[in-house]
């Protein structure tokens, strides 16, 4: 049977945004793929180069809409460390302490969302129901749902809230509840299943010669997380695991993804009880010296990193954004050659795209 | 965690029939919803929810801070008339543009500017989202707010009335006050380190003038530019003074400069500008009036 070329996106459910996925078909065998972006180019590296410092956090914000906090929190991080500024401590312990309930929020959308491409309606209206106890927390402490704008230039922009405390504790505490009834839901599921084990197996080698990183990668057996090996922050004083797996497959991104949740719950737990009292914000500079910053962390999606070059005024030279997803979707290829064109759906959904950070 | 995991049969049987039989006792027995009949009934938000701006004109000075973070250039400074302030200057927002980041409410100096709950802002016509300063005006909300930001209370200079006894400097236990003269005045005036002053307030009391008093200030986030008077080219012409929002800026002789007219008697002297700097915003407004590049001020947009 001939050959052919099928596009799917731009405008596709499997897409979860804007992009598209060109698979070459033999019969209903996949023997060739190429991912398009640039459908959603908004230039916000050039954007960042006419605003002040400050003024780039909302943008930072932009990135992502599944995990804006991690953004703009890796934005202030980059410019501390260009302008050399000490954070103060209780101001470290908030930003992990919202990072891991964005880490939870963003994780569920993205089992929402995975759920929803696979067929399972149920287990997306139960995880978007739980993601909203989250969301609502970060509203109550940063003031809005999506985008928060909550780390600052040396801090953060508010103390929590009374009773932040109790309503974070009881939070976790359901959160757990709910994941143990997840892994039922979606364990016991045999569609689900059939769907998932043995379905678009990326090897340990592929994914570190791809650049691959993140939950795709430790789902490979990869034992690399920056919030253990390149600590940042207050990582280095919490208690956690690195989750890994061996299979490689779309069953294991999904338990390794369930399974950070549960660290995600153990280390807002740890933040709560150590988070010492004081001061949660300094005043930064307004211009930064000349030279460079460097800021690297563990996003929801992998490893993000952010380069910035001042040059003595209020605003940066350059920022360099690195997206995880953007090198993720270029190993796509690899992982979808040899399976079914139904496969497309749950191997694609299953690495967690977002077209936001990927086209910048 | 290596391997299928496998589901227990109290989660896949009796766990789901446990739930309906709780929610059907919710909403039939019990007849609550599970959901927020929203356009009769409103979610409780938090108060630092970032809505709707609301403007207190009675404590807004009209300096400008906000239209300069503004991140998408959506606030603009509108002259206004009211009966009873005369004829100010106040901020009007673009919500059309807004991307409610909430940098005009935190950067505001006198902490008149605030962001409502209100989030039901659309609108069928673009024109309406334009809001005027009187569209944004309530003098009351600020009341409700309970504001984050850390009051102190500092002494605040008035330069017209100081005569430089330096008793302020003299009683200070912190050493923060140290008197500096003013070039070509023939004056001093005392310069007061923020940093350093824990707000004891004997430097008011000792102030025969009544020069200093103690105010209540806002603390600030932002590091602000500061004005720089080149004294060579200041002509005296007071435009500065006028437009400064803070009354920061005072307008002093400089004795020995007079002219002398052709009837031999001597003119005015010349006047120069003084900062006081305890008192300014950083707005830069000084800085755009000056027509004789006599003010410098790095960083701000002209």
């Amino acid at each position: 049977m001939a050959e052919m070329w099928i596009n799917m996106g731009p405008q596709h459910p499997m897409t979860h945004g804007l992009w598209n996925l060109k698979v070459k078909i033999d019969g209903e065998t996949i023997v060739d793929a190429e991912p398009e972006v640039g459908y959603l180019h908004r230039g916000i590296e050039k954007l960042c180069e006419a605003r002040t410092y400050p003024q780039i956090i909302p943008i930072a914000d932009r990135l992502c809409y599944g995990s804006s906090l991690t953004w703009s929190h890796l934005y202030c991080l980059t410019v501390e460390d260009l302008m050399d500024i000490e954070v103060p401590e209780r101001a470290e312990y908030i930003r992990v302490m919202t990072i891991e309930m964005q880490r939870i929020a963003s994780h569920l959308m993205w089992l929402a969302a995975y759920a929803g491409d696979l067929g399972l309606s149920v287990g997306f209206t139960y995880t978007m129901r739980d993601r909203e106890v989250f969301v609502d927390l970060l509203q109550a402490l940063t003031g809005s749902r999506l985008t928060y704008n909550y780390p600052r230039i040396g801090g953060v922009a508010h103390d929590l809230p009374p009773d932040f405390e109790r309503d974070t504790v009881r939070a976790v505490k359901y959160m757990e509840m709910r994941l143990k009834e997840y892994e039922d839901l979606f364990d016991g599921s045999k569609v689900f299943m059939m769907r998932n084990v043995g379905i678009g197996i990326l090897s340990k080698e592929d994914g570190i010669n791809l650049g691959v990183t993140g939950p795709s990668l430790r789902a490979s057996g990869v034992d690399y997380d920056l919030r253990k090996d390149m600590p940042y922050s207050v990582y280095p004083e919490m208690d956690f695991e690195v989750v890994t797996h061996e299979d490689g497959d779309c069953y294991a991104r999904y338990r390794v993804r369930m399974d950070e949740m549960w660290e995600s719950c153990r280390i807002i737990r740890q933040a709560l009880q150590k988070m010492p009292k004081g001061r949660w914000r300094i005043v930064a500079p307004r211009n930064a010296p000349v030279g460079t910053g460097l800021g690297r962390v563990e996003d929801p999606r992998g490893e993000a990193v952010m380069y910035v070059v001042g040059d003595g005024t209020d605003r940066p030279y350059r920022l360099k954004i690195r997206s995880p997803i953007f090198v993720t979707v270029s190993a796509a290829p690899k992982i979808l050659v040899g399976y079914k064109l139904a496969d497309v759906v749950a191997i694609m959904g299953g690495l967690d795209m977002c077209i936001g950070e990927n086209d910048r | 965690m290596d391997g299928l995991r496998r589901p227990r049969p109290i989660g896949v049987v009796l766990k789901p029939m446990m739930l309906t039989g709780k929610q059907l006792v919710r909403t039939l027995i019990l007849g609550k919803p599970n959901t927020v009949l929203y356009p009769e009934e409103k979610l409780a938000l938090p108060q630092v929810y970032r809505g709707k701006h609301a403007l207190d004109f009675k404590k807004c000075i009209g300096c400008g801070n906000c239209v300069i973070v503004c991140p998408n250039d959506c606030m603009w400074l509108e002259k206004v008339e009211d009966p009873e302030l005369g004829k100010i200057e106040r901020p009007g927002v673009d919500l059309g543009r807004c991307l409610f980041c909430g940098f005009c409410a935190e950067v505001c100096p006198t902490v008149a500017l605030h962001m409502t709950t209100e989030f039901e802002l659309a609108d069928r016509d673009r024109e309406n989202l334009r809001l005027s300063p009187l569209d944004i005006r309530d003098d009351s909300f600020g009341a409700t707010f309970v504001e984050e930001r850390q009051k102190r209370l500092v002494p605040v200079l008035d330069l017209s009335k100081c005569d430089g006894c330096e008793k302020c400097a003299g009683e200070c236990p912190e050493m923060c006050i140290a008197m500096m003269p003013i070039e070509n005045t023939g004056r001093t005036k005392p310069e007061i380190n923020l940093v350093k002053c824990k707000s004891h307030g004997k430097c008011a009391e000792v102030c025969s003038e009544k020069a200093l008093t103690m105010t209540e200030v806002y603390e600030s986030y932002f590091d602000m530019p500061e004005p720089k008077l080149i004294l060579e080219t200041c002509s005296g012409c007071g435009l500065c003074a006028r437009k400064c929002p803070s009354e920061a800026i005072y307008m002093l002789e400089m004795p020995g400069t007079e002219k002398t007219l052709k009837n031999g008697t001597k003119g005015k002297p010349k006047k120069r500008a003084v900062f006081v700097l305890e008192k300014c915003v950083g707005c830069g407004r000084c800085y755009q009036a000056c027509k004789f590049d006599a003010i410098d001020m790095p960083g701000v947009r002209t």
